[in-house]
């Protein structure tokens, strides 16, 4: 999907002196820059509060970040965001989101549970807590009955843990399903991954023709040349079901069921790349790409978190599957895969 | 920056005209091929845009103009676009059908003798594949020239009016039946073995020819080898430029590889295992299940894609050799996830199961062996 030439520009712009950050637990510094230009809020409506565009802008936002390795709560903050906007609710702060299926009491408008792996937690003001069957809430996390316990992902980016003990909690009307919410995340994290894949290849392809060993350029060895094709393959894998699951919600009219397994879709090509593209990346680096000074982790340990991040690869296969399966022969032709 | 953005969901119906079109298409073959199979005129298989063969129904598909779908309508075609044909050939794949007789013709021989043949050429021979009359094979590979195809060694020799073949073709899919046969043989010897080909259109009853069949391990017979011993065929047969036959092959090769029959040989078998789940399945499965509609997924929107670039006039080689590698790697997976199924009782040759694996080995050979569809990735990213 192309991108449109101004926006592509002042992500350029924006994201330029930050391109060289290590991953350290910590919200890049161009955070609050992304706030201030409304970037974090692209794909939400205006008359909701959002700054317009769609969710395509979204995706190439993310994109562009992920291939410069910057770690941002863009996504859980947009969705958060989305959620609100629907739910007529307004925050202040940066909010993250959890979709869970955990045990949740609630009683006189308060919380106990006990949330894991939970985005930018630390540094949030709201957390939106949707449960799998459908209610939903959103908590300040400045109160004494919260307690975050710092935890992090393989990247090192921050997936605390949050224990609300029966904390003031607001029910939110939700306008729209968790099954959708959830694929809105899945879109978002394989357009993460996508851009993470597509920077991880470009790197590993420069290298390759780079390197001399043998006294020719490492691509001039069939195997080298045949692995980094292979990468390529994913990458256009990636960016198909990237495409096609984008797609589904710039209609006028969304279908939830369509978004759902297009997201599975994408999510699952998504996992599945980052898999075999950080296997071959490092594989065509030799030693120097498992040094700490050399960029390819930054992609790398990203990779392996984002495959099984929100939605694990392996839920998002079996729920793709059943969906399959439930339809039979003409439900996968029609629903799932066309 | 403003836009429609998302609004809370409906499910609703954001058809243009050519959505409508192609469900309608899409309709009308699934009608078409439910019915022949209702009736007992054939029944589903793998790979039966190979070896499941029906004159008739090729004809019956014809008759309602499905043949030569993007093909100007002076030719019988309907002036389409590769999108139209797609959704066409994909349900024809879907269900199994007998499409053996014109898919050559259809997929590659028109279109290159409408890329490259002479006015007399394209009047003579495209409105006998859109009526379904003439049936076409590849005399493309040789003792010596699979992989290598530019090795090729069949000559032609300028005759009185012509020209003069003999040479010999191997692994000519359905031969026996052909009317037409595509060769591609050398009319110079020069040396760089991929110059000095030439394109022909031959009559397969032109005196000279032998044809006889290579079973296969199945122990079916579409596979021939075809002799040529001075076989004489008329100037105006001629494809193309002479000495120009290998960049129009390897064109025609770019559209045999980009089309969904490289995806879904064995979609018939997938169609099996659904029928034996009655809507559910231990979680292993049904993850694994989830895997294979994912890449399902992804290389049905890549042959869009292709199409759609062939719309636009591009020839996107790329990807349509990536979607050729994919697709075999595919195919032979769908045959793994179901053999614990239906791979251990009554899994003999003649199933669902037996057809799909009998013919794997063929999925990652025909049309470029994966080794060299890699390379040919792989060669745009050393530039």
């Amino acid at each position: 999907m192309t991108g449109t030439p101004e926006l592509a520009s002042l992500i350029d712009d924006v994201t330029a002196p930050h391109r060289e950050e290590q991953p350290v637990g910590a919200v890049s510094p161009v955070w609050p820059t992304l706030v201030k230009l409304g970037l974090a809020d692209v794909g939400i409506p205006e008359e909701d509060g959002g700054s317009g565009g769609t969710l395509s802008n979204t995706v190439e936002l993310i994109q562009a970040l992920a291939r410069y390795g910057i770690s941002t709560p863009l996504i859980e903050a947009n969705v958060a965001n989305w959620v609100l906007a629907q739910a007529g609710v307004a925050a202040r702060g940066l909010s993250t989101i959890a979709v869970t299926p955990a045990a949740v009491r609630e009683t006189d408008g308060r919380l106990l549970a006990s949330l894991h792996a939970i985005p930018w937690a630390r540094s949030a003001g709201n957390l939106v807590v949707l449960h799998e069957d459908d209610r939903g809430w959103v908590i300040e996390l400045d109160q004494q009955d919260v307690a975050i316990e710092h935890q992090a992902n393989v990247a090192g980016e921050p997936r605390d843990t949050v224990q609300l003990n029966w904390a003031k909690a607001r029910a939110l009307p939700l306008a729209i399903s968790p099954v959708l919410v959830r694929a809105r995340l899945g879109v978002l994290w394989s357009a993460a991954i996508c851009g993470a894949v597509s920077r991880a290849h470009e790197m590993t392809r420069g290298y390759v023709r780079e390197r001399e060993q043998f006294g020719r350029p490492l691509v001039a060895i069939p195997a080298v040349a045949g692995a980094l094709a292979t990468m390529r393959v994913h990458v256009l894998q990636t960016q198909a079901g990237l495409d096609r699951a984008v797609e589904c919600w710039l209609t006028p009219a969304t279908d939830p069921e369509r978004c759902a397994n297009a997201a599975a879709v994408a999510r699952i090509t998504a996992a599945t790349a980052a898999t075999e593209v950080a296997r071959l990346a490092h594989q065509l680096h030799g030693a120097m790409g498992i040094t700490w000074e050399y960029p390819l982790h930054r992609l790398t340990r990203r990779l392996w978190a984002w495959r099984d991040t929100e939605t694990a690869e392996h839920e998002w296969a079996r729920s793709l599957g059943a969906a399959a399966l439930a339809g039979g022969e003409p439900g996968l032709w029609d629903k799932v895969t066309a | 920056m403003t836009g429609t953005g998302t609004r809370a969901p409906v499910v609703g119906d954001g058809e243009d005209s050519e959505d409508v079109l192609l469900r309608v298409l899409r309709a009308e073959v699934r009608d078409l091929a439910g019915r022949w199979r209702d009736e007992g005129r054939y029944t589903p298989r793998s790979d039966s845009w190979l070896r499941s063969f029906d004159p008739a129904f090729s004809r019956e598909l014809a008759a309602r103009r499905l043949i030569g779908i993007t093909w100007p309508r002076c030719f019988g075609g309907r002036g389409g676009s590769n999108v139209m044909r797609l959704a066409v050939t994909e349900e024809l794949l879907r269900a199994g059908a007998p499409v053996a007789a014109h898919w050559i013709a259809d997929r590659q021989i028109g279109p290159a003798i409408l890329r490259h043949g002479s006015d007399r050429l394209q009047q003579e021979i495209l409105p006998g594949i859109t009526a379904g009359r003439y049936l076409f094979c590849l005399g493309m590979s040789e003792p010596g020239a699979g992989s290598d195809l530019a090795a090729v060694r069949t000559f032609a020799t300028p005759a009185d009016g012509g020209w003069r073949v003999s040479g010999r073709k191997v692994w000519t899919s359905i031969a026996q039946h052909a009317t037409h046969i595509y060769l591609l043989v050398r009319t110079e010897r020069r040396e760089r073995k991929h110059e000095g080909l030439t394109e022909f259109i031959v009559d397969m009853d032109s005196p000279g020819i032998t044809v006889s069949p290579i079973i296969d391990m199945a122990g079916e017979h579409h596979f021939n080898e075809v002799l040529l011993d001075d076989v004489f065929v008329p100037g105006h047969r001629l494809l193309g430029r002479p000495a120009a036959g290998w960049s129009q092959v390897v064109e025609q090769l770019s559209f045999e590889r980009g089309g969904p029959e490289r995806v879904l040989s064995t979609y018939p078998l997938l169609v099996s295992l659904l029928a034996e789940l009655p809507g559910t399945a231990d979680p292993e499965l049904t993850g694994k299940i989830g895997m294979l509609a994912a890449r399902l997924a992804v290389m049905r929107r890549m042959c869009g894609d292709v199409a759609r670039a062939m719309d636009r006039g591009e020839a996107p080689a790329e990807q349509a050799a990536t979607l050729k590698y994919l697709g075999s790697q595919f195919e032979r997976d769908v045959i793994e996830v179901a053999r614990p199924l239906l791979g251990t009782q009554q899994a003999g040759p003649d199933t669902a199961f037996g057809h799909a694996l009998l013919a794997s080995p063929g999925f990652s050979i025909r049309g470029g062996a994966s080794d060299v569809l890699l390379s040919i990735i792989a060669r745009q990213e050393r530039t």
